[in-house]
């Protein structure tokens, strides 16, 4: 009878547990490091969006100001609908332009910026508004001219 | 009797020399995950600490942005009601609406659509600043008239639009001149400060008119000079004068709510820092 090798079938090292094991806890750090970073991406990527929004915001108020035609104005009724101007867009920001005619000299330039990303969802998004009047200048040529007291209003 | 081919044990030797071996590497493991782990949470209370101050100088920046000074017909007037090297009252904007009927005695209806706030204004906490146009044709002359809410209503609008908020206001000779498309803001005084509350610094606010308690905005600061306000005039000079203040310089000096320890330095907590120039919009200019 042949001498028969001894079964080892019921014998288990521990080097593939330990190694697995190993690994995940290092995968669980790295992870853990990786999420930390992630999240402080995030949170400066949502600041940027938001200085974004409001400096296009802010920045494309003043442009309407100037840019508004004045006959379209002067068509507007007071309490009525807006005047829209040209939507600008630039670097992911969209910005709309609207103009209202409050009362007889008195108008509200109302402009919202919003940060959207690639697929066009809004990222972050700021509402802007000035008082400006009818005025004539020292050419006495008819101007919107922001009013003098707090003409800038913040529309959430 | 079992053959001893293919078993093969170890001497003395190699079991010693093996957990030499693995008490090397299991200790260089240890202190590897050690140091991770460390380092984890040193990042985590830097990016909180980071997070905090920068959330601190977006609302401060909204809150400062669209205040006033050297406004008013004396050009005396200014939303800057007491100011402090870390701590300023002011009158902060809390919502701006169109008046969709015509101002009565004691009483305003603003137009639901075209109210923009982060609430209703809500008697004895806000007052309401109305628009008071002077010569039609020039726009240097109009003034903003500030009356103090004693009600808050619901009322129908003229053009059918969903009920106007309708307010109860302090009587003004001028009131019942002003017409429909008249711009309105509520305004709510509030404290901001950097107050102690559980051994640490923090930065609150709380409304004035309302007479609330103070309530963290953000947090923990460093306690000497967690929060800096300064304020300067239009030619970029520091002053004490309300009226004067066109822009405010902010810096925030946070630290995080743990100690923490990176490498072999003595734990002490995550400190960051952020500052801002924030011109007032609706300063004289």
């Amino acid at each position: 009878m042949p001498n028969a090798e001894p079964c080892r079938s019921g014998e288990r090292g521990v080097a593939l547990g330990a190694a697995v094991f190993a690994l995940a806890v290092m995968g669980g750090l790295v992870a853990g490091n990786f999420m930390t970073g992630w999240l402080e991406h995030q949170s400066g990527r949502n600041t940027l969006f938001a200085v974004q929004a409001a400096e296009a915001a802010e920045a494309e108020l003043w442009e309407a100001a100037a840019a508004a035609p004045r006959g379209a104005l002067a068509a507007l009724v007071p309490g009525g609908a807006g005047h829209q101007l040209e939507a600008v867009s630039f670097n992911g920001v969209m910005v709309q332009r609207e103009i209202f005619r409050l009362t007889e000299r008195l108008f509200l330039i109302r402009v919202r910026a919003s940060r959207t990303d690639a697929g066009g969802t809004p990222l972050a998004i700021r509402s802007l508004g000035l008082l400006v009047k009818f005025a004539a200048d020292s050419a006495s040529a008819v101007a919107l001219v922001p009013v003098a007291q707090r003409p800038w209003v913040q529309l959430y | 009797m079992l053959g001893t081919h293919g078993r093969q044990g170890f001497t003395l030797a190699e079991i010693m020399v093996s957990t030499a071996i693995m008490l090397i590497v299991a200790g260089a493991v240890y202190q590897s995950l050690f140091l991770t782990g460390r380092l984890s949470r040193a990042q985590v209370q830097q990016v909180d600490v980071q997070s905090s101050v920068r959330s601190a100088a977006l609302i401060l920046g909204h809150e400062f942005r669209s205040l006033g000074a050297g406004v008013g017909s004396s050009g005396s007037e200014s939303d800057l009601l007491s100011l402090g090297p870390s701590a300023l009252v002011y009158r902060a904007e809390r919502g701006f609406g169109l008046l969709c009927l015509p101002a009565g005695a004691g009483r305003i209806t603003l137009g639901r659509a075209s109210f923009a706030g982060h609430r209703d204004p809500q008697p004895g906490r806000d007052s309401v600043s109305l628009f008071v146009e002077g010569d039609p044709a020039s726009a240097n002359d109009d003034n903003w008239l500030a009356l103090g809410i004693s009600g808050v209503g619901a009322r129908s609008c003229a053009n059918g639009e969903s009920p106007g908020i309708d307010l109860s206001v302090g009587p003004s000779p001028v009131l019942e001149g002003l017409p429909p498309g008249t711009p309105a803001r509520i305004h709510e005084t509030v404290e901001l400060r950097l107050y102690r509350s559980e051994n640490r610094s923090w930065l609150g606010m709380r409304s004035v008119s309302a007479q609330e308690n103070i309530q963290p905005l953000a947090g923990p600061l460093r306690d000497a000079d967690g929060l800096r306000l300064e304020y300067l005039s239009g030619a970029g000079l520091p002053t004490g004068i309300a009226a004067e203040v066109r822009s405010i310089r902010l810096s925030l000096q946070g630290q995080s709510d743990r100690a923490v320890q990176v490498g072999a330095r003595a734990g002490e907590p995550a400190a960051d820092s952020l500052s801002a120039l924030i011109t007032l919009r609706n300063a004289k200019r």
